[in-house]
């Protein structure tokens, strides 16, 4: 059984209620929870705070498995100016190794999504490999493996993210699919509103629409984040609630080769979803009978 | 004068207070704060806090002027534990990294006060080694000094830095000369329950109590943290409010050769202290030192 791994937004939740949502999680059969880049930021601003999640975590009956790492501001992978781009690589060695320090094995980042208008798209790109050039020695030492988003924006194809595993080939280098940004990738065109088009116009370009991304970057799944949309906006609904195809992408997943964890990304802040709620849609849809 | 700098506990008030609180420093004279441990945490959690401390300043009319590192857990540089000092190493680069990016150019740190007990103090000193070996290098290249502080501990005493200072004879590496704790390590003898760190007597060492601490590190002495007590405890009170001689300390301030700032670090918080009172105690303790304001 691929391990199931929930998301929670555990930085908009007071430190005394953070024991009774893991205990949550717990009674609804979940066994994993994500180190998400929030809970990674609070540990960059506690030093004693990986000791208290494990603590918590202990007492919970539950474990951290997967992890995703800051974004945007000095946390893109691709930023290109040169200051920027040190502290970032400084912000995400840290990461890396708390991770480690979690016992995680499994770090999504992303690309990127805050364009620098004064540097070009290959500028981008090259900052991007200099970034893997930094961080995959650690990784590799940490025996985690980086695993990069698609997203809806340029340089975060999925032929974009299969050129880098083709020029990496490193197993400590994977990709994490977001059912979400694939469906709004591939279902965008039918929408006029689609948030993918502004996207692609911050960077000057058109959208490139994708075809079967999730079959194309099958060989390089590594995790993935599932939650549903109805092709127009990042909603991060309940799966089921979207126009996203289960029976197509499930299969996927569960038969992607290098495929280690499976992650909810519903976020349950934004709708005032339950736990119980969002563990059973999970647990249903893989196929995963919890103990009680 | 020597450019006087304002310790304040910025953690400890709401983000929508914290213009007001820099304007309080403001209109009371001050012209720079320090960028201290806990802001330096806040800034590694809250990634776009450096900008907004930046703007915040300046439409204060202050800067930040001399940074003390995180310490303790996570943050002391004698850290013997291999897979802790790496985590140590981590943040403290990504810190010297925040400073310089504030536009910083001295840095405290602490060589450390959470010791391993299951290492050998020597096993400690080998790590703070290591990490000046580690941390010297990026300093040097941010154009950083980085000073390490007096303290009570076996590895902080007045002779052990004259030691690392010999060792390294670094211009990126100084001493950050603490008036509080220097005084409580020469009168700490009158309380000898009280002010002993438990380090000495785990280690099965008897404490070497000091003279002339500030004559002793006047050489090397970079930046400083000013503060009072009565010799028992560190109590970080207002200049006065203890029995440090001041004359003396000024007068070793003022020949100090590598003199770069003075950091008031009076806490306010702990004892109610008024901004003003602070501020104003310190201007009229040091103002009219020579320095380059």
């Amino acid at each position: 059984m691929v391990p199931l791994t929930f998301h929670y937004s555990w930085s908009k939740l007071a430190e005394r209620e953070r024991l009774t949502v893991m205990n949550e999680f717990a009674v609804n059969g979940a066994k994993h929870l994500v180190l998400g880049d929030n809970l990674l930021k609070m540990m960059g601003q506690d030093y004693k705070l990986a000791a208290v999640l494990r603590e918590q975590t202990a007492q919970a009956g539950v474990d951290f498995v997967d992890a995703h790492a800051p974004f945007r501001d000095f946390g893109d992978l691709f930023i290109p100016d040169e200051r920027d781009h040190r502290e970032m690589i400084a912000r995400q060695k840290l990461n890396l190794l708390l991770v480690s320090e979690m016992g995680v094995d499994t770090c999504t980042f992303h690309v990127g999504s805050k364009y620098y208008p004064d540097h070009s798209l290959d500028e981008h790109r090259e900052a991007l490999f200099r970034s893997l050039d930094e961080l995959l020695p650690l990784a590799e030492e940490l025996a985690i493996t980086i695993c990069l988003e698609n997203l809806v924006r340029p340089l975060s194809t999925a032929d974009d993210l299969i050129s880098y595993m083709k020029k990496y080939a490193s197993p400590h280098l994977g990709v994490c699919l977001d059912v979400g940004h694939a469906n709004l990738k591939e279902q965008g065109v039918l929408h006029p509103d689609s948030d993918v088009i502004p996207a692609w116009e911050i960077a000057g370009l058109q959208v490139c629409w994708e075809k079967n991304i999730p079959e194309r970057l099958q060989p390089y799944i590594v995790n993935c984040h599932v939650h549903d949309n109805g092709g127009v906006g990042d909603d991060h609904d309940l799966p089921g609630t979207g126009t996203i195809d289960w029976k197509r992408t499930v299969p996927i997943l569960l038969n992607a080769p290098r495929i280690k964890s499976i992650q909810s990304e519903v976020l349950c802040a934004r709708r005032n979803t339950p736990i119980r709620t969002v563990a059973e849609n999970i647990h249903a849809l893989f196929g995963y009978t919890p103990e009680l | 004068m020597v450019p006087l700098t304002f310790h304040h506990s910025w953690n400890k008030i709401e983000a929508r207070d914290r213009l007001t609180a820099m304007r309080e420093f403001a209109v009371n004279g001050a012209k720079h704060l320090v960028l201290g441990d806990m802001l330096l945490k806040m800034i590694g959690g809250d990634y776009k806090l450096a900008a907004v401390l930046r703007d915040e300043t300046r439409q204060a009319g202050l800067d930040f002027l001399d940074a003390h590192a995180p310490f303790r857990g996570f943050g002391d540089l004698f850290i013997p534990d291999e897979r802790d000092w790496r985590q140590m190493i981590a943040r403290q680069k990504l810190n010297l990294l925040l400073v310089h990016e504030l536009g910083v150019d001295t840095c405290t740190f602490h060589v450390g006060s959470e010791f391993y007990y299951e290492y050998t103090l020597d096993r400690h000193r080998e790590a703070l080694y290591r990490s000046l070996d580690e941390l010297l290098p990026l300093a040097e290249k941010l154009n950083v000094v980085i000073c390490l502080e007096n303290g009570l501990t076996p590895l902080n005493s007045a002779e052990a830095l004259v030691a690392y200072m010999r060792k390294y004879d670094s211009p990126y590496l100084g001493i950050c000369f603490d008036t509080g704790h220097a005084n409580r390590k020469e009168l700490g003898g009158r309380f000898p329950d009280g002010a002993v760190p438990e380090s000495w007597k785990k280690f099965g060492l008897t404490i070497r109590w000091e003279k002339n601490i500030a004559e002793t590190l006047r050489p090397y002495i970079v930046n400083c943290h000013v503060h009072d007590n009565y010799g028992e405890r560190d109590d970080h009170n207002l200049p006065g409010c203890g029995n440090i001689d001041w004359k003396r300390i000024l007068n070793v301030l003022r020949n100090a050769p590598r003199l770069r700032n003075i950091q008031s670090e009076v806490l306010t918080a702990r004892r109610n202290i008024p901004i003003r009172t602070v501020v104003e105690s310190v201007l009229r303790l040091f103002g009219e030192l020579p320095g380059k304001e």
